[in-house]
């Protein structure tokens, strides 16, 4: 069996010797080279023969997401799986967009980053369960959200509703107990997220939506 | 002498003189509201065009209807014969003026003070003494984040190594390394709590909305909380100094609703307008009364100086059984305060 030629990119040289410690005596991975920018990566791409890129998301001066974006791009078998610090929603989400196939974290254990490895480079998705439960939570929320389109909040629609029945902002005021100013607030934020120029828009937008029924 | 004869046989032209060149913008009012006099620096505040003699007697609610904070204090207190009323630093026509009114025998008197420069100024020192904090807190948490953590990392590795190369491993010392390598992931992610407190590195990355849409997240997912969070513009980056008041204001209430407000949700709202962006907290728990708030009520101040750093306004509604609803407004137009 061919072994996997594997590139590390990490900006920190240290945590690349650990890597290669750690994965030296494994038979089926061989580290063909090392990175720590992505200018260094693409050079390094150009003269050797690469399976998989192991990338942090820090690299010197760059993002390892607009590298991974590029070699992806480039090159269709040329795996790409992440490896970072960060288990937040937006990198994770950011980096598969960018075409990464597995994400880990650097906590990770030994045995979980050559199972990684291996599925990655076998052509599967690869993610450590801290990085499921935030992408299963992600795909959560967006159904929920997408039900309704853009909700509006309690207070939203109780002002809503007064403007639909011709209260003035100082009416509307008195009526909740909030200022003149927060009111013009809510009015404004109202107008930018339903898409509407006016007063009017509103309370037309108040009708339709069946806002004076109730 | 000379000053009592001029005052004497021309009392109207020398009261005229001394309010026609105050520093203040003044005008008289009788109960009904309708000018009795006025100088040209109100008019000049109130961007008054209409000539200087046809105004009197006319209502000045037909002149400050932009100012409906104005209006309504002005309608009450003439109504009630409020004797004085103070309106401290509106925001009309890209600059900021004080109010201030006090009944007099015919009705009231109100006088305009321009302190744009004033407010510019306490801006500008705000920002300055907010954005050196913000620069030590940062210079800590790339520390931490990007020179401890990586190196537990590399500890963890190394002890693998270490576990791999030994032959043969007796039961209690493979519990051993276990044992250690917890130990590492513990201290990692302490690190990574504490760097991430003094700077949310996703807001650095991705911006304000990412930022306050992860905070969102973790607390809808980790409390009994409902937390909603609406961003107009997700994608969209503003100065790094109003991206970081703003989510250190944000975290600042959402943190107050989740301790003391017995909210069951809490509406976060991101929206951006032409030229200024908003903030908004909403629970729906149980408010407070300002006067009967303890010690904890720094937290509001924060959020307060903060958004004043930012040249912003900041109101907070609340009353009992409630809710607290808290609005940030933040102009985009920075020059100003630079």
């Amino acid at each position: 069996m061919n072994k996997i030629k594997l590139l590390i990119a990490d900006d920190h040289r240290i945590f690349r010797e650990g890597i290669q410690a750690l994965l030296v005596k494994e038979a089926g991975i061989e580290i063909v080279a090392e990175a720590s920018s992505a200018d260094e990566i693409y050079n390094i791409l150009e003269s050797k023969e690469i399976d998989l890129v192991l990338m942090d998301i820090d690299l010197d001066g760059s993002s390892g997401i607009e590298a991974t974006r590029k070699i992806t791009m480039a090159n269709n078998n040329i795996a790409v799986l992440a490896l970072s610090m960060h288990s937040d929603h937006s990198y994770i989400m950011k980096m598969l967009d960018a075409g990464a196939k597995g994400y880990i974290l650097k906590n990770t254990g030994k045995d979980e980053m050559i199972a990684a490895i291996k599925a990655v480079y076998n052509g599967a998705s690869y993610f450590s369960s801290d990085v499921s439960q935030k992408l299963i939570s992600q795909l959560v929320n967006k159904k929920r959200s997408n039900s309704s389109d853009i909700p509006l909040t309690r207070r939203e629609t109780e002002i809503l509703r007064l403007i639909a029945r011709e209260y003035s902002n100082s009416e509307i005021a008195d009526e909740l107990f909030i200022s003149i100013r927060t009111v013009d607030t809510h009015k404004r934020n109202l107008l930018e997220k339903l898409g509407l120029k006016n007063t009017a828009g509103l309370v037309k937008y108040a009708i339709q939506n069946g806002l004076l029924n109730d | 002498m000379k000053e009592g004869k001029f005052l004497k046989s021309e009392p109207k032209d020398f009261l005229l003189s001394v309010i026609g060149s105050s520093p203040y913008g003044i005008i008289a009012l009788d109960y009904q509201g309708k000018i009795i006099m006025v100088n040209s620096l109100a008019m000049q505040y109130l961007g008054i065009e209409d000539e200087i003699n046809s105004i009197a007697d006319r209502s000045v609610y037909g002149y400050i209807q932009f100012l409906p904070e104005l209006e309504s204090i002005l309608r009450s207190s003439l109504e009630k014969q409020q004797k004085s009323f103070d309106l401290e630093l509106i925001p009309y026509n890209d600059n900021f003026f004080s109010f201030r009114g006090r009944l007099t025998h015919h009705g009231m008197i109100i006088t305009i003070e321009d302190v744009t420069r004033l407010k510019e100024m306490e801006t500008a020192v705000l920002n300055s003494m907010i954005e050196g904090q913000e620069l030590e807190r940062r210079r800590l948490a790339k520390e931490m984040h990007d020179g401890v953590g990586p190196l537990l990392s590399t500890i963890k590795m190394n002890i693998q190594k270490i576990e791999s190369d030994i032959v043969e491993l007796s039961p209690p010392i493979k519990e051993d390394f276990s044992a250690a390598y917890s130990l590492i992931d513990t201290v990692a992610d302490e690190i990574r709590y504490i760097s991430h407190h003094l700077l949310p590195k996703v807001i650095e990355d991705f911006g304000l909305s990412a930022g306050l849409e992860s905070l969102c997240k973790r607390l809808d997912n980790t409390s009994k909380l409902e937390v909603y969070f609406y961003s107009s513009h997700p994608e969209e980056r503003f100065d790094q100094m109003i991206e970081l008041g703003l989510y250190r204001s944000g975290q600042e209430l959402i943190n107050n609703a989740v301790k003391h407000s017995d909210a069951k949700r809490i509406e976060v709202q991101l929206i951006k307008h032409a030229d200024s962006l908003v903030l908004s907290i909403e629970d729906d728990g149980k408010g407070f009364d300002w006067k009967m708030l303890p010690g904890s009520g720094i937290g509001l101040a924060n959020v307060e100086t903060r958004v004043a750093s930012l040249g912003g306004t900041c109101s907070i509604d609340t009353r009992i059984g409630q809710g607290v609803n808290v609005v940030m407004e933040i102009p985009l137009n920075s020059e100003k305060y630079e």
